[in-house]
């Protein structure tokens, strides 16, 4: 019964990998950048959804949207002022300008409100259940079905809207997209924009149950970054279900053998399909 | 004949020798432990990043995992000195023998991936072992190994341990040996055959393969000499802290420490990490020493009743920790997004 | 050019800041986690050892030592001046503030360092060149052992703390009638946490169990899910742990959202006694027991207690607990030893520490005493225990401190 209880577990942070991971893929597929400092983003919006519940008493998932639209702001912002002069960079360049954002964002929110951790003890998906035999706890599993709703979301933005569609185009040729009349600087922005808010919403999902510190973007979204890499960067649908088989392969593979090690099945599951399918699953290029 | 491969003419060898002579007597104007630790540390790293750029730069293969090979070094070193008493002194070969192994087998799969995708298996093969050294006993888990004092009885007695209670400057110019070797291996190999070839693999690696170069021989070769004075500083770096564990020698903070100081200073360049080190090595070590700490020590909060901005005056009490990582990582920040060939760039001047 | 001017410009600079140190002062190099995981417990252990310092530099009417004096009067009413840094955790970092606080600050003594992973490197350097190090708040067995001249711990080890837990689970067990047979331990996987993993390995069969499940993981840590997983598994009788703050919360919860109900959680050092704990958890930290060395009901013990932790609480805005306190109880006694000292020169300070003899009534400490043994630690130092019951933390044991009974066996998470 308790592998059962595993593999539910998985799925429901997979779930929300799945939603990290996404907006990852998301810009690399507009842009050919991987962004270090998506788990960043996702930590800021933990930070917010904090102070507006210590603040002002709201709760996380009534702060999701506002999280959302200040992480949107936040990606454009960071598109125009960073992301946009790093077109023409080399990969190195691009990687280092996110990895800088990276430590810069660990180290503001180390400086102005130190490192210790905080918590949102009690909310509306507080408490738990169990369906035969199966434990759920309810704000994970909420953040497990918001993750998924959101992906869902998201993926029905990118096929099934013009601007969706636009945004694909700018993607797949950003020259011809032009000639069509595609604004392409719109939609790298839109992107970065659309990545942030969608990691931000995970984070709002997240900060009901786990602890808010600087560094909880970095260890917790590192999976995600393995995710994107197995499901192949730039597909979008690739990296929900690299999400999937990360929380799967983490949660299993730690309780097979000793919880220290999972982390070594996700890194060892990326290298396995890389060396046979060297730009991962469903990778462009 | 390129002109990589003539003779350097005397000016450009003035310079160097005059960085140098005055690093040589440097110890002798900063008599204080502190000062000299500052430059011993910045020379382990401008080693250490040129070493990197041997792969990052001629090479152009940008491994973000190379705290691996540091840790291999330091961790042999370790473990032999406390349970043999053999310094490294006699331990380097067994250390290079681990660090050329690891490199082969580590090399043969990752090099045939591409782009990021390169990036991240080095970084994610560096964290699985870092995790298999958190988690092994043998070499202290979590806690590491701490090297004994020793006492030595006279200075033949005290190289032999490499311990050195009263001065520091034996650590320093052993630090300075490995800066200047490390510079004339970066050197040669670029102005070599070698170099050539690792031109050809850097800038059009398809192109070479189909002119039957074996690019994966010259890439390992490339990166079996990174790895070797990366190791050796991780050797040294244990002997001079006398504290090994995973998190201050095979983790992903020392990786890009390690990259970032050549990527600074101007990848592919000869003194880029050099320049890199000497710049960020003092300037978050007296950051960290002087500020850091002064702004940490703030004003105790108290936690008035409600309001956002009470929670965030309370909470921002006693802040201002870590602001030498704040600068570093606007640093890294503008660097990427002005002058991604690094501060050398400016000068427009690839020696 | 560039290089050789900056590194001539530091070289002066230093040299000018040196001979700014030599007044009649007396210099204490202080390190601590001001940023980092545990950052709010060593801000919290910073304002303790502060507060020391002020009182004794001050004149206070307060029933202790030094209080109504100023300075240390046996070397003139010299003022004692810290010299504070922030070593975040990273051990490495120790080792080289302490090479600086003693070289270039010229510190009379070092006190630090909260983690003992930072404690160990730190006072390394401390024995090298004869200056002392004294602890109050590094409880790994592992820095004593070592037998230093220079090192001196006024807290109690990690083995103290083990012996604690069992005794009291041996007790416990035998009063309210369950048995006992199984034991979990799950660590943070450093100098610390893994000394109470080493020290349980040594006793649990002494103290009737028969099975032990030992789970690490490293720290700052994201998700404890697969971890929890496997000591549900398991299914041990009682845990210890031995969390830092962010990481014991994320624990808590997870035993509770996978319904992991031990019969008893026993906690090692400081997270589960943070004010911060109960804030966070609410009703789910109830039950808990915590080993700690102060506690409210130590203010009818302990004559000081009372004005200092009201002292504390009106510079930190929370009240005293057991980091800041021990760090307190540290610093009167590095105080006595420089009253006692026959000159401030590093050998007859450290002769002063080996004679100290101070009486637990002197402290806020619960210890019946300060006196060092030859390793340098402190043989009358003891802690108790407390449990959460209705948010507030409760002295339960050992029974001459008691103020309320304990709850054994805990009930499960979703009938409190």
């Amino acid at each position: 019964m308790i592998y059962a209880q595993v593999v539910v577990d998985g799925l429901i942070v997979g779930l929300v990998f799945a939603l990290v991971a996404m907006g990852l893929s998301l810009i690399y597929g507009v842009m050919n950048i991987v962004n270090f400092a998506h788990g960043e983003l996702m930590m800021l919006a933990m930070y917010l959804c904090y102070f507006l519940w210590a603040g002002f008493g709201l709760d996380p998932l009534v702060s999701a949207p506002v999280a959302a639209a200040a992480m949107f702001a936040l990606g454009v912002l960071i598109y125009r002022l960073v992301a946009r002069h790093l077109l023409e960079s080399s990969m190195v360049a691009q990687m280092f300008a996110t990895f800088g954002m990276l430590v810069f964002f660990q180290a503001l929110v180390n400086f102005f409100w130190k490192a210790d951790a905080r918590t949102i003890p009690d909310n509306w998906s507080t408490g738990h259940f169990s369906v035969g035999g199966l434990f759920f706890n309810g704000p994970e599993l909420v953040a497990g079905l918001g993750a998924l709703a959101t992906a869902v979301a998201l993926f029905w933005f990118i096929n099934r809207t013009e601007t969706g569609l636009a945004l694909q185009a700018a993607a797949e040729d950003p020259q011809v997209a032009r000639l069509l009349g595609v604004n392409t600087d719109r939609m790298y922005a839109l992107a970065w924009g659309l990545s942030a808010a969608t990691v931000g919403v995970a984070g709002a999902l997240l900060a009901t149950y786990l602890a808010i510190y600087p560094l909880v973007g970095a260890n917790w979204a590192l999976p995600a970054f393995v995710a994107v890499a197995i499901g192949g960067f730039g597909s979008i649908t690739g990296a929900f279900w690299g999400g999937i088989v990360i929380g799967l392969v983490q949660t299993v593979g730690g309780f097979l053998t000793s919880p220290s090690y999972k982390l070594l099945f996700v890194y060892a599951l990326y290298l396995l399909i890389v060396l046979v399918r060297p730009h991962g699953i469903m990778g462009k290029r | 004949m390129s002109a990589a491969a003539l003779p350097a003419s005397r000016a450009a060898l003035a310079i160097p020798a005059a960085l140098i002579a005055v690093l040589a007597i440097y110890p002798w104007l900063a008599t204080l432990p502190f000062p000299q630790h500052i430059v011993i540390m910045a020379l382990l790293f401008a080693t250490m990043g040129t070493a990197w750029n041997i792969l990052g730069g001629l090479a152009g293969q940008v491994s973000f995992g190379h705290a691996l090979y540091f840790g291999i070094g330091a961790y042999t070193a370790a473990y032999c000195y406390k349970h043999f008493a053999l310094s490294a002194l006699v331990t380097w070969p067994v250390a290079l023998v681990i660090s050329t192994a690891a490199a082969v087998v580590i090399g043969l799969p990752t090099f045939r991936l591409r782009g990021h995708y390169f990036v991240l298996a080095s970084v994610f093969i560096m964290q699985a072992v870092y995790i298999v050294v958190a988690n092994w006993a043998a070499l202290g888990a979590g806690i590491g190994i701490e090297l004994p004092v020793y006492k030595a009885k006279d200075w033949i007695d005290a190289a032999w341990h490499l311990q050195f209670r009263d001065s520091k400057l034996p650590f320093y110019y052993a630090a300075l040996a490995l800066f200047v070797a490390a510079l004339a291996a970066f050197e040669w190999i670029r102005s070599s055959r070698l170099g050539l070839l690792l031109t050809a693999v850097r800038e059009e690696e398809d192109a070479a393969r189909s002119l039957g170069v074996d690019t994966m021989r010259y890439k390992l070769v490339a990166l079996v000499i990174s790895a070797a004075f990366t190791t050796l500083c991780g050797m040294f770096y244990a002997h001079y802290v006398l504290y090994v564990e995973p998190v201050s020698t095979t983790s992903l903070v020392v990786s890009i420490e390690i990259a970032f100081v050549a990527i600074f200073g101007g990848i592919g360049t000869l003194w880029g990490p050099t320049l890199g080190a000497f710049v960020i090595i003092p300037m978050t070590e007296l950051l960290r020493a002087y500020v850091s700490g002064r702004i940490a020590l703030g004003m105790a909060g108290t936690l008035q009743d409600g309001g956002a901005l009470a929670y965030l005056k309370y909470y921002a009490a006693g802040g201002g920790g870590q602001i030498d990582i704040l600068i570093y990582g606007l640093i890294i920040i503008l660097i990427a997004r002005f002058q991604p060939r690094g501060v050398l760039g400016f000068f427009r001047r690839l020696d | 050019m560039r290089r050789t001017l900056k590194l001539a410009a530091a070289a002066v600079a230093f040299a000018c800041g040196t001979a700014l140190a030599q007044s009649n002062e007396i210099r204490i190099g202080i390190m601590l986690p001001t940023s980092g995981p545990a950052a709010k417990s060593g801000q919290d252990t910073l304002e303790g050892v502060k507060l020391a310092y002020d009182i004794i530099n001050g004149s206070f009417d307060i029933p202790l030592p030094f209080a109504k004096t100023q300075g240390i009067p046996s070397k003139g009413g010299a003022k004692i001046r810290l010299i504070i840094e922030d070593h975040g955790g990273r051990p490495e970092r120790g080792a080289a503030i302490a090479e600086r606080m003693i070289t270039q600050d010229k510190v009379h003594l070092l006190q630090g360092a909260f983690h003992s992973a930072v404690a160990a490197p730190a006072s390394q350097v401390a024995e090298k060149y004869g200056i002392p190090f004294v602890t109050g708040t590094s409880e790994s067995a592992a820095l004593t052992e070592r037998g230093f001249k220079t090192f001196f711990s006024v807290t109690p080890t990690s083995n103290d703390i083990a012996r604690d837990f069992f005794t009291f689970l041996a007790e416990i067990s035998k009063e309210k009638g369950v048995p006992l047979k199984s034991l979990g331990v799950i660590h943070v996987n450093d100098n610390w946490g893994s000394s109470l993993a080493q020290a349980s390995e040594q006793l649990y069969k002494q103290y009737g169990f028969e099975k032990l499940s030992m789970i690490s993981y490293s720290s700052p840590v994201a998700d404890l899910r697969s971890e929890v997983l496997r000591l549900k598994a398991d299914n041990p009788d009682v845990l210890l742990q031995a969390s830092f703050d962010a990481d014991a919360i994320l624990a808590v919860r997870s035993y509770q959202a996978l319904a992991f109900t031990p019969k008893a959680i026993l906690a090692m050092g400081a997270s589960f006694a943070t004010p911060d704990f109960i804030k966070a958890m609410g009703k789910n930290a109830d039950y808990a027991f915590s080993h700690t060395k102060f506690d409210s009901a130590l203010i009818q013990k302990r004559k000081a207690a009372g004005e200092v932790n009201r002292m504390y609480e009106q510079r930190a805005g929370r009240p005293l607990w057991d980091a800041p306190a021990r760090a307190f109880t540290a610093s009167l006694v590095i105080a006595d030893a420089l009253q006692r000292a026959k000159s401030l020169a590093p050998e007859d300070i450290i002769q002063a520490l080996r004679e100290t003899n101070i009486d637990g009534a002197d402290t806020i400490s619960p210890y019946k005493g300060v006196r060092f043994n030859e390793k340098g630690q402190n043989v009358l130092a003891n802690g108790l225990l407390t449990q959460i019951q209705g948010g507030q933390h409760y002295a339960v044991w050992p029974k001459e401190i008691a103020v309320r009974e304990a709850v054994f066996p805990a009930p499960a998470w979703d009938k409190r």
